[in-house]
């Protein structure tokens, strides 16, 4: 076949060109550690990627929203652990107060009953440490309850019962519930305590129990030697009536922070096959990489060399 | 006879000399581009009847040509305009594939980071600090879509500049055909002989035009081409050029289209006919990557926009107030019909956004017969039954998600509008004037709720509502196709590039071989020539000996 000089000087040239766009490819793709360096270098790998991406992006925000769920229902825990004690503390009070007639041990009785109800009317306005009172429902900036003691009514500024109650998404449509209302804990009609029970109509008359109240009442009266054995017994059934409901609420709590942690747990586990098939599909394969750059950068060698042997030949040298 | 001797040496000098320099124009012209190697061609002198018989008179010059073949050459053509066309649609549509797809200018993490901080107001509807984070977040993804449209405005912007030099490089090399044809013709014309040099620079001049556009030629017997563009417009016809000028696109007026200007005569070139080149490739990116993907952003805006304020004004804000609209409303971002500049009537038409879910990203074209509208969508090429403006927005049997009426005005019939109803979504998308300050999220579905998050949570689960594309793909899902679509097309024309550069490569090789000049080949051309010089003198010599050796006799 003829040649022409020019093809003849230049054929070398496109190899060199290919060969140093390789390189410089190579390069790129080892320094940046990824085997895509646009989405047009794999338009199907890309679509993947960017989903996992998206998938990944949605992970991380559910490990977080786990986190919080877990902290709000930490907090919450321990502070329904706290006025569990108290209400046990309040019940042996009580309990051991029957029978007894001894007005220094009741008036003793009834100073320590006085601390209790102080410290659990305390615990029921508990703020979050971002300064939120977590049982007043949505009325976050409201103090919740109010009770001036002496037996008088509690007056609650929260949400209503059972509202109130907020949700933290944990994973795709999953939402777990991170707060109690708690007022139906110590404001309740509960049937089979009675109705007519305190002479005082301290919690009798009406329809719904009210429990800080009557505690109010018992330590206005514990001291007094006026209550009678049936008296305390109410409150004592009362305060277990409570503790009953407060129960259920330590369950919820409980339940719903194994809910958190499972989830955390196969969230964190999708996260991980997630995270390594991206990285299959964006890392590049570097020991497969610099195999190739050598070799690239033979074949430049071996294409320099080529013209640099070739490009000198001319018949006119010979002339 | 002694002087028929003479006579038939110096004929060999003659074209010993004609052949040494024509070698030494080919040495010369090694390395201009475009240059054909040119050969004389000899033949045997008219021989002369003496004593019995007929005897040679020499070599005579028949012509010189230049080595070349029409099929070489137009492989080379058609395999080059397609390179230029798919170099510039990669050039062009790899800026608009890496903008799409970098995590720093893209819209995947902004969206993510968005609804992630959406999440955080969710699990702390009290802090400021995460909803001051939401609407950071909110300003970021704004400005992220404001950017890409930014972007992409400015790539359209120089494809606008760079078709008004294209066009006026194809004025001028159309001149200079025009001009080359005649001064061929009239050289031809002249004494019959082929003017190789001036075919030469023609067909560099057809070379360059070529990449610019693509080209056809028909040679015409007085040694002119007629040179035609595209899918076969007259560009220069013997010694007359048209020009090609630009003019604003009636459908669009933000865009300059190509015109070809002949006499009184004005033709508008698009996709359709201008295929190669890199002005068909300019125009095909501009109508495959850019304004779709300029669409496709602007609905998923608009789409977010509307479904998020939709959400949000059903809750209350930190202090109770009811909710305000987040993002800029829908209907704000929407870019109306345009009327096109050929319209004779004076029709307006507004369109009204009814459901994001069902809004495309297609455009579309509405017409109107005198009686009955048709609207087309132009992605596909689907057309709506004729008749009223209120019921053409179905399309078989599947509304588009908007409604039209005539808003001003009185409509012609053949008159016509482009919809791109989501073509400035990107633009104008914004955080709603009002909404500055934190508190005004709301995050409540309650009045007076601080502490309720259910409208947060609502709002955050947009992210995974397969809310666009008729309940089909979430907003990172629509935006992860357009980037997908993006790649593919660009990929596309990468392999396209490189194969029709191995064709180039290949088809210029095989044009070279045939016309190229080799110096070696002409070495020995020189060496021949030179010899054949050397032999004619030597043959003069010995005419000159034997008029001598006669004279000598006579003595």
């Amino acid at each position: 076949m003829r040649i022409d000089s020019l093809t003849y000087f230049s054929a070398s040239l496109a190899g060199m060109r290919d060969n140093q766009a390789a390189i410089a490819r190579l390069n790129q793709q080892i320094a940046s550690g990824k085997s895509l360096l646009a989405p047009k270098d794999d338009p199907l790998a890309t679509e993947r990627i960017l989903d996992l991406s998206n998938r990944v992006a949605a992970r991380t925000q559910f490990t977080t929203n786990q986190d919080m769920a877990e902290l709000a229902l930490k907090y919450e825990n321990t502070v329904v652990q706290e006025i569990h004690n108290v209400l046990t503390q309040a019940r042996g009070l009580l309990a051991g107060a029957t029978g007894s007639q001894d007005t220094i041990l009741l008036n003793a009785h009834a100073q320590q009953l006085r601390g209790v109800f102080n410290h659990l009317l305390g615990l029921l306005n508990t703020r979050n440490p971002s300064g939120d009172y977590i049982f007043s429902g949505f009325n976050t900036t409201t103090q919740p309850f109010a009770n001036a003691g002496g037996g008088a009514a509690t007056t609650y500024a929260g949400t209503p019962s059972p509202g109130g109650t907020r949700n933290i998404e944990i994973e795709v449509g999953r939402q777990v519930q991170v707060n109690d209302n708690i007022y139906s804990v110590f404001m309740f009609v509960d049937a089979t305590l009675g109705d007519t029970a305190d002479p005082s109509a301290d919690y009798s008359s009406s329809t719904a129990h009210d429990l800080l109240r009557n505690l109010g009442h018992a330590v206005a009266n514990l001291g007094t030697g006026t209550l009678t054995a049936t008296d305390i017994n109410k409150y004592v059934a009362l305060v277990d009536a409570a503790m009953a409901r407060l129960d259920l609420v330590e369950h919820r709590i409980a339940g719903a922070l194994t809910e958190v942690i499972d989830t955390r747990a196969t969230t964190k586990a999708q996260m991980v096959q997630e995270t390594n098939a991206l990285g299959d599909l964006q890392q590049v394969d570097q020991a497969a990489a610099i195999m190739e750059l050598k070799i690239r950068q033979t074949t430049l060698e071996a294409a320099s060399n080529a013209y640099a042997r070739t490009s000198g030949l001319s018949l006119f040298s010979y002339l | 006879m002694a002087s028929g001797i003479l006579g038939v040496g110096l004929t060999g000098l003659y074209a010993a000399q004609a052949g040494i320099r024509t070698t030494e124009h080919n040495i010369s012209n090694a390395n201009t581009a475009g240059y054909r190697r040119q050969e004389v061609s000899f033949y045997a002198s008219k021989p002369q009847y003496t004593v019995g018989a007929y005897f040679g008179t020499g070599v005579s010059i028949d012509s010189v040509r230049r080595q070349y073949s029409q099929f070489l050459d137009s492989e080379v053509l058609v395999n080059q305009a397609q390179l230029s066309r798919h170099q510039t649609y990669v050039a062009r549509g790899s800026q608009v594939d890496a903008l799409l797809g970098d995590g720093g200018s893209g819209l995947s993490t902004a969206l993510d980071k968005f609804f992630g901080a959406v999440d955080s107001v969710a699990n702390e509807p009290t802090s400021n600090a995460a909803r001051q984070t939401m609407l950071s977040a909110a300003r970021n993804l704004v400005g992220r879509v404001n950017t890409l449209s930014d972007k992409l405005q400015s790539q359209l912007a120089a494809g606008n500049r760079e078709i008004d030099t294209i066009a006026a490089q194809v004025t001028t090399y159309a001149q200079r055909l025009a001009t080359l044809n005649d001064d061929i013709s009239r050289a031809e014309a002249l004494n019959g002989q082929p003017a190789n040099d001036l075919r030469d620079q023609r067909d560099q001049v057809l070379t360059e035009l070529n990449k610019l556009v693509n080209v056809t030629t028909t040679q015409q017997s007085d040694g002119s081409v007629n040179v035609f563009i595209g899918s076969g417009q007259a560009l220069v016809a013997g010694g007359t050029a048209a020009r090609m000028g630009t003019a604003l696109d009636p459908a669009d007026t933000s865009l300059r289209v190509p015109t070809l200007i002949m006499g009184n005569t004005t033709l508008s070139l698009d996709t359709r006919t201008i295929h190669g080149g890199q002005l068909g490739g300019l125009l095909s990116e501009r109508e495959e990557i850019v304004l779709p993907a300029l669409r496709d952003i602007g609905r998923i805006a608009i789409g977010l926009a509307e479904t998020f304020n939709a959400l949000h004004v059903t809750g209350y804000a930190l202090d109770g107030t009811p909710g305000l609209n987040f993002f800029s409303t829908g209907a704000s971002m929407l870019r109306q019909p345009l009327a096109n500049s050929n319209n004779t009537g004076n029709g307006q038409i507004a369109a009204t956004l009814t459901n994001v879910g069902q809004l495309t990203s297609s455009e579309y074209l509405l017409s109107y017969d005198g009686s009955n509208y048709t609207l087309t969508r132009l992605s596909d090429g689907q057309a709506s039954a004729a008749g009223t403006i209120g019921s053409v927005t179905t399309i078989n049997g599947v509304a588009q998600g908007f409604t039209l009426a005539v808003s001003s005005g009185t409509p012609n019939a053949g008159d016509t509008w482009s919809i791109r109803l989501t073509q400035d979504g990107a633009k104008l998308f914004a955080l709603d004037p009002a909404m500055n300050d934190p508190s005004l999220i709301a995050a409540a579905s309650q009045i007076n709720s601080p502490g309720d998050n259910a409208n947060a949570l609502a709002l955050a689960n947009l992210r995974f509502d397969n809310v666009l594309s008729n309940g089909t793909a979430t907003f990172n899902q629509a935006y992860n196709q357009t980037i997908g679509r993006t790649a593919s097309l660009v990929s596309e024309a990468g392999w396209n590039e490189s194969a029709f550069s191995t064709l180039v490569t290949q088809s210029e090789a095989a044009q070279k071989s045939v016309s190229g000049v080799n110096l070696d080949e002409e070495a020995v051309n020189l060496i021949r020539f030179q010899q054949a010089y050397q032999a004619s003198a030597k043959a003069i010599q010995v005419a000159s000996s034997l008029f001598g050796e006669l004279l000598n006799v006579v003595r």
